[in-house]
């Protein structure tokens, strides 16, 4: 209890005549049993009467009869709803939270339910939450324009394969892990033949769908460890560690089949050309082995197109 | 006056998904494009016609930003009827929302119908949650699954009209 009821009392007297809070006592039924000299008040309602349901009074007590069984039952020791959005259409904002308690008094058992304006205090913290929702909401916006800029910047639009840009730098990663642990890698080189004719004979939309029709053959037939790019125009690039160019060329031969296959419901046609290079102590550099490859891949076009030639330097 | 059924529902579901603009797309018919964070609930009422008689449906909206404790949270559900879990399909990590507030409703102990939906499905591509990854969470719970857009108003008024029909069906 209190030390100074008296004062207690002078405090309370003080709230409820600035509408703070107001009260009201309830029957097991929600029913209003008595209520504050401040309530209808309080609610901008004078309609409110003893007896009436506070269900009708507060939308967020309709349903709570069994919370109400459930404070006497001790199964939850009070039953508080804070902030809740009290503004009729087309007024201000203004925000209540209601508590509810057991009160016994001898035999005589009912409810307390204070009622408190806590608008103040939600509006606050309604701007603290709205500002933290904005700051993450544009941080996740960014994140996400940032991801799809280093998409545009790495990969290549038509094909989703990476790009030059990519290329360049995986190369080099792959080139150096290769001379450290001394495993081979490959290298292969890939050209659409006459790619110029299959536009001019179906049209770009025919060469763009060759196009991503072998990008999909080559990222299907792929190991998780393998890397392909798009060189430029109609030309790709595979990367193949762990492999020397006799196995290279086994890859690269599944791959022309598995085109042929998949070119068959189509009208038109295409075939590929492909050069293969693996590192060497003669080629060790990026530049070097896509040379080699490159040489490799205008070898297999001299000699008639659709065919797999490998760099001298592996013979 | 015969007597109308009243029945609570609440919009759970992390900030920002859209829940506000649900139940204001359900009651009241419209759409706002801005965003206003929901603090504590705010309650909003429709009353729809169902072939057994009215019911009238108390829309609890409910902050999706966990400004009290527990047991607060608790209370807001308390009484509830049945749910409507809401995850935004444009942000991959409010898909976690579905797990989070089942689990939540199932800790106050409630056994209630529940319904997710995927909202924002009109912003196609932003889209960052598929079918498959929706289906999969509601199937774990057995329950529905709705693609909606508060915006368009596609589907709103079903993921509503649906929980009406499994509370229903509850009795």
């Amino acid at each position: 209890m209190f030390e100074n009821t008296a004062l207690a009392l002078d405090v309370l007297q003080a709230l409820l005549e600035r509408q703070k809070v107001t009260y009201a006592l309830l029957e097991d039924d929600l029913s209003l049993r008595e209520f504050g000299p401040n309530f209808q008040t309080f609610l901008n309602n004078p309609k409110v009467h003893f007896g009436q349901s506070a269900a009708e009074v507060f939308d967020a007590l309709i349903g709570s009869e069994q919370v109400l069984q459930d404070i006497w039952n001790g199964i939850i020791s009070e039953y508080r709803l804070e902030y809740v959005n009290f503004s009729p259409p087309n007024f201000p904002a203004r925000y209540i939270s209601l508590y509810i308690w057991p009160r016994q008094r001898a035999s005589d058992r009912h409810f307390l339910l204070l009622v408190e304006d806590v608008t103040p205090a939600a509006l606050l913290e309604q701007r603290a939450i709205q500002a933290r929702n904005e700051l993450y909401l544009l941080r996740a916006q960014l994140d996400q324009d940032n991801a799809r800029l280093q998409r545009q910047a790495f990969y290549d639009a038509l094909t989703e394969l990476p790009n030059r840009r990519y290329l360049d730098d995986a190369l080099r990663r792959y080139i150096e892990f290769s001379g450290r642990y001394l495993t081979p890698l490959s290298l292969m080189m890939m050209d659409i033949d006459d790619f110029k004719v299959l536009n001019d004979a179906f049209g770009h939309p025919a060469g763009d769908e060759g196009l991503r029709l072998l990008a999909r053959v080559i990222s299907e037939s792929m190991r998780a460890t393998d890397f392909a790019a798009r060189y430029g125009g109609e030309e790709f690039c595979v990367f193949l560690p762990m492999l020397d160019a006799a196995r290279a060329r086994v890859f690269a031969d599944r791959i022309q089949q598995t085109l042929e296959q998949r070119l068959a419901p189509f009208p038109w046609r295409f075939t590929i050309s492909v050069g293969i290079a693996a590192l060497t102590p003669g080629a060790a550099s990026a530049v070097e082995l896509i040379k080699l490859a490159d040489d490799a891949l205008y070898r297999a076009k001299r000699e008639g197109k659709n065919r797999i030639c490998v760099s001298e330097t592996e013979k | 006056m015969p007597s109308i059924a009243q029945k609570k529902i609440c919009l759970l579901g992390e900030f920002a998904v859209g829940k506000t603009s649900l139940a204001r797309r359900f009651v009241e018919g419209r759409f706002d494009d801005r965003y206003l964070s929901t603090i504590g609930v705010k309650i909003s009422r429709r009353v729809i016609e169902r072939s057994s008689g009215n019911l009238n449906l108390l829309v609890w909206d409910l902050s999706g930003s966990d400004e009290f404790n527990d047991q607060i949270q608790a209370n807001y559900l308390r009484g509830s009827s049945g749910a409507l879990i809401v995850c935004d399909l444009t942000r991959r990590e409010t898909l976690a929302g579905f797990q989070r507030y089942a689990d939540r409703i199932r800790a106050v102990g409630l056994d209630i119908p529940l319904v997710f939906i995927g909202n924002k499905m009109d912003l196609v591509e932003e889209r960052a949650i598929s079918d498959a990854e929706l289906q999969s969470v509601a199937e774990t719970f057995q329950s529905p699954c709705l693609l909606s857009s508060a915006k368009t108003g596609e589907n709103t008024e079903t993921a509503f009209l649906r929980l009406a029909e499994m509370m229903e069906a509850r009795g």
